[in-house]
Order: structure tokens, then C-alpha cells, then sequence
């Protein structure tokens, strides 16, 4: 999926990233059932529906914990606030769309098993890869037929990456006739984590060191 | 518009604020705060955290004391002009704001002023009802 097999990292991201993987179920928003941000929504293992309109902006909802973004059809421009799921712009490149996402950042989050982490991050997939709200992503969705788009992630964020870096890969539509989203309600499932210090009589989360910075 | 179907998801998750986190359920003005207990704190912001249902300013006094006051929603902050710039840490600010029923250092406000007169709204409607209210009860 990663263009070249390997995330061009920095010597001093890398160190941010071994303490991902150390902790990786702890420290991971998207189980305790934070926003994915992007691109890491769109290869969740749920879909997600594009919503087009006429001349409008276009609207792409996910199954996964009501995420949803709206991708404004005009220029870029530097976003009020970082937000999980960032700030996006696109614009037709011929038959591709192109969409410019920037600002995604937690900010202040409580981790899952009770971290605090003042300088949140969005992570990219549960092996602790990861961007900062320096970020931007660049998608590029090109129909292949009706029933496939070919769709590429460019991540280009001068403060984590030697240069930027592509992932790639083909989307599928889903087929059924009467295909359309349901309610993943991620909670319950995260119950133990998100919760579970708050129990009277469960053993504590164990301690592990809070993240750097 | 020619938008050809909008499914009830699509119009949820529009609809939907991203408040995975949020720990505190919203209650109304009145279980949380006193309309009868106004306080005006001055000193100087120390965090701004935009987080719903309600943005926090932390502002520390003279007396040491961090004070936690009760913005609107970050939505709300953005139609008003708010951005990422608006509040920095270390800003004098003045804040007329009703306390919290329980006696922590927590209050809500309507709006924050500056040291040169300059006024910004929080974006909080409930609370600008109330310091409306007391305003007319004052006669003003």
C-alpha cells in the first residue's frame, strides 16, 4: 500500500513512533472510539458513501463512529482550528477528484486507558504510524468503471517526513442492491478501555509512561 | 439544490459533533450555574481548550487562582470569527460570569473583553440570556 514500501520518517519522529508501538491498544484513539481522520477513514474496514451533489460541496460519510467530512469545492486556505478529522478542500483535476486535507490535530486527548496527552496526534493504522496537524493529505479519487475508484493518499509533513509519501489502492463499490450505511456503534465495544477505570471493582489500567512532549 | 438522495445516515452524520471524549452529558444553565452569583475575574489565560459541548478558557488571577470559564461550542466560536489565534496563552482578559453551583473555581460568561474595550462573544446562548436578563433587572 505505502508506495516504496517504507514511511520516509524523521530521526526524531521515529522516537514518537517506538513509543506508539509500545502501547499500541493504550495510546491509539481509534479504540477508544475517536475520529479516524484522514486517510485512515477511508481504509477502515467500513464503508463509507459519497454524497454529490450539483455544483455543491461533496460530503463523504463513514460507517465508523458517525465520521464524516465535508470537502469544500474552493480554494485552500489555512483552516480556523485543527480538528480531528481536519479541514478539506478538493477541486476536479480532469476526471480525478483532488482533495487537500490539513489541520488534523486531537489537541488535548485522553488516551485510551486514561493517558492524557496534551499533543494528540492522528494515527494512521493501529502500528503507531502517524501525522501531525502540520500535515497536509493529498487524495486523488479516479473512477476505474462504475464500480471501482483508484485512490492515492499523498502525506507531505516537513516536521515528521524526509518527503513526502504515497499509499494507493483500489476502492470498491459496494454492489447489493439495497446497499447503505449502518450504525456502528464502536462504544460498547470500547467499553473496557474508554470506561474502565471508572469501575468500583475492576483492576486499574496498568500504568505505562506517559507519551513524550 | 439537485442532490438526488439523502439518506437519513448521510443526514445524521451531518448533523453529528464529534463528542467521542466528552465526559459530562449537557445539562442546562440553571443545574450548573448561579444566575445569582455574578463574579468578574481579570487576569490572564493560561489555556483555551475547544472542546463540546462547551470551549473552557483556564485564566489565572492575581490570587493564583485558575479559574475555568464556560465558552459556547466550538462551532458556535467559529461563526462568531474565532480561530486557532484568538485567545493565546498569556492574554489579559475581563470576564463577567455567573458561578457554579457547587462552589469550584468554574464559571460561565456570555462574552470576554480586553483591556482596551474590545469585546468578543462566547457564543454561549444561555448564558447571554441570563446576563441579559440581569442587565435589564439592573435597569440598564
Amino acid at each position: 500500500m505505502v508506495e516504496g514500501g517504507e514511511i520516509p520518517y524523521k530521526p526524531e519522529a521515529r522516537e514518537r513512533l517506538a513509543q506508539n508501538r509500545q502501547h499500541l491498544i493504550n495510546y491509539d484513539p481509534e479504540a477508544a472510539c475517536y475520529l479516524p481522520g484522514i486517510p485512515r477513514a477511508t481504509y477502515l474496514p467500513y464503508p463509507f458513501q459519497i454524497v454529490q451533489g450539483g455544483n455543491d460541496d461533496m460530503l463523504m460519510v463513514y460507517e465508523y463512529a458517525n465520521a464524516n467530512r465535508v470537502i469544500e469545492m474552493r480554494a485552500v486556505e489555512p483552516p480556523p482550528i485543527d480538528t480531528w478529522m481536519g479541514t478539506s478542500y478538493g477541486h476536479w483535476d480532469g476526471d480525478t477528484l483532488v482533495v487537500e486535507t490539513l489541520s488534523q490535530g486531537p489537541g488535548e486527548v485522553k488516551l485510551p486507558a486514561g493517558v492524557m496527552d496534551s499533543n494528540g496526534v492522528t494515527w494512521l493504522d493501529r502500528s503507531g504510524n502517524y501525522l501531525s496537524n502540520t500535515a497536509v493529505v493529498t487524495e486523488r479519487f479516479t473512477k476505474m468503471g462504475d464500480n471501482h475508484i483508484q485512490y492515492s493518499a499523498t502525506i507531505d509533513d516537513p516536521s515528521l517526513y524526509t518527503r513526502p509519501w504515497t499509499i494507493s489502492m483500489p476502492l470498491y463499490r459496494r454492489m447489493e442492491p439495497n446497499a447503505q450505511l449502518l450504525e456502528f456503534r464502536c462504544v460498547p465495544f470500547s467499553e473496557q478501555l474508554l470506561y474502565g477505570d471508572l469501575l468500583e471493582e475492576s483492576p486499574t489500567p496498568a500504568e505505562g509512561s506517559a507519551p513524550s512532549q | 439544490m439537485h442532490i438526488k438522495k439523502w439518506t437519513a445516515a448521510a443526514i445524521g452524520a451531518v448533523l453529528a459533533v464529534s463528542a467521542a471524549g466528552a465526559a459530562v452529558a449537557h445539562h442546562s444553565f440553571a443545574t450548573e450555574f448561579d444566575r445569582n452569583k455574578p463574579i468578574r475575574l481579570e487576569g490572564k489565560v493560561v489555556k483555551f481548550e475547544w472542546v463540546n459541548p462547551h470551549s473552557w478558557i483556564h485564566l489565572r488571577t492575581a490570587d493564583g487562582t485558575t479559574w475555568r470559564v464556560e465558552g459556547g461550542a466550538p462551532s458556535a466560536l467559529l461563526r462568531r470569527g474565532w480561530n486557532r489565534n484568538s485567545l493565546p496563552a498569556g492574554t489579559d482578559i475581563i470576564v463577567d460570569a455567573f458561578r457554579a453551583r457547587d462552589g469550584d473555581t468554574r464559571a460561565s460568561a456570555a462574552e470576554i473583553r480586553f483591556p482596551n474595550g474590545r469585546e468578543l462573544s462566547l457564543g454561549n446562548p444561555t448564558t447571554e440570556a441570563v446576563a441579559a436578563a440581569a442587565r435589564r433587572g439592573a435597569g440598564q
